[in-house]
């Protein structure tokens, strides 16, 4: 599998590269009929959230997403998913483990969320709320290493799926 | 009439096992079909070969495995017919019940409706969900309510994470709909 782009996790002013995807849960329970289409190789999800910590709760602020249809590709939001809540979402479904990836990169992997940084942040939710945090430090990076979350290459997969 | 030399009979020998290899492929192909793709997955594989480079390998192999297999036809036709005798492997379609998160073993206890939307209480205080059993999910709540029959009875569930990682790759608890212990319909409200 193609490396996936990272969601953003907003905490404490910080902009982080969140590489959890909190959403999966909830659309796996059908509580919502929107599907999300991959238009990309590297983010089969076909979508990119932010999410944010406030008051030691997950929340997710914003979602830009695609879905195919008959008609076309059609753009979704937050307020698509959750036409009550389009300023924000308490994910109360959601328990378990975000991983964040701080500083350099230390070692690429064209795979999934597989690309190890300076440092990961984990951050341990229990039914949305923030219950620990530990930073692990993996390594120093090159001088000349990338800065941040990065993937390397993807593939358009509009063009080859026919409805 | 000629002598026959030892040559000769290398060629009879040749004739006959060419003839029986060519019977026996006929025999498979035309006889002994192998059950028949699905459009999916014939379209898939020619996906996958388009895909793939031609492999000079396979074909050198195969191009060297059938003067071999001449060569030694009585032993040939021999794996080929225990082959054929072999019964089939066919794919299990796997039961309704096997599609669910929750199995049997999940199951932890008996619960009333009311004692299992009290546990999914949520409040949140910049008012980001709302003010139901199971918030965001009280939608998918009701549709699993509805799916009760006089003869089912609601249980709580867990599915710890070593369950998970081999079936659904999560672990999650929820309600499910049972009936002589086997589950009928389910509701996650929690996944990690």
């Amino acid at each position: 599998m193609t490396a996936q782009f990272s969601e953003t996790l907003l905490l404490r002013g910080e902009k982080l590269s969140l590489c959890t995807e909190p959403l999966a849960p909830y659309l796996e329970t059908g509580a919502s009929r929107i599907r999300f289409d991959a238009e990309t190789t590297a983010c089969w999800r076909g979508y990119d959230g932010t999410w944010a910590i406030e008051g030691k709760r997950l929340y997710l602020v914003k979602l830009n997403g695609t879905s195919r249809t008959p008609a076309g590709w059609v753009e979704r939001s937050l307020a698509d998913l959750f036409p009550d809540y389009p300023d924000g979402v308490f994910a109360h479904w959601y328990t378990g483990e975000l991983r964040c990836t701080k500083g350099k990169l230390l070692k690429y992997v064209h795979g999934g969320y597989a690309s190890s940084y300076e440092q990961d942040l984990f951050i341990e939710i229990v039914r949305g709320e923030v219950v620990a945090e530990r930073l692990v430090v993996n390594g120093v990076g090159a001088p000349d290493a990338t800065e941040g979350y990065a993937v390397a290459a993807s593939t358009s997969t509009s063009h080859d799926l026919n409805y | 009439m000629a002598q026959w030399t030892a040559l000769h009979w290398v060629d009879v020998y040749l004739a006959v096992g060419a003839c029986a290899l060519l019977l026996l492929r006929l025999y498979v192909k035309w006889v002994v079909r192998p059950p028949a793709q699905s459009a999916f997955v014939t379209e898939m594989m020619a996906a996958i070969r388009a895909e793939q480079p031609y492999d000079w390998r396979a074909t050198a192999k195969s191009v060297l495995f059938v003067p071999l297999a001449l060569l030694v036809w009585p032993l040939s036709i021999g794996v080929g017919i225990s082959e054929l005798r072999k019964p089939a492997t066919t794919y299990r379609e796997p039961s309704p019940e096997e599609w669910f998160r929750c199995q049997r073993e999940h199951l932890r206890m008996p619960i009333s409706t009311a004692e299992a939307e009290k546990m999914g209480v949520v409040t949140d205080p910049l008012g980001r969900a709302p003010a139901l059993p199971f918030g965001h999910l009280n939608g998918a709540w009701h549709s699993f309510l509805v799916k009760k029959e006089d003869d089912f009875s609601l249980w709580y569930f867990e599915v710890p994470l070593e369950n998970a990682r081999v079936r659904h790759e999560r672990a999650c608890r929820g309600f499910a709909w049972v009936k002589a212990r086997k589950v009928q319909a389910e509701f996650v409200f929690e996944t990690s």
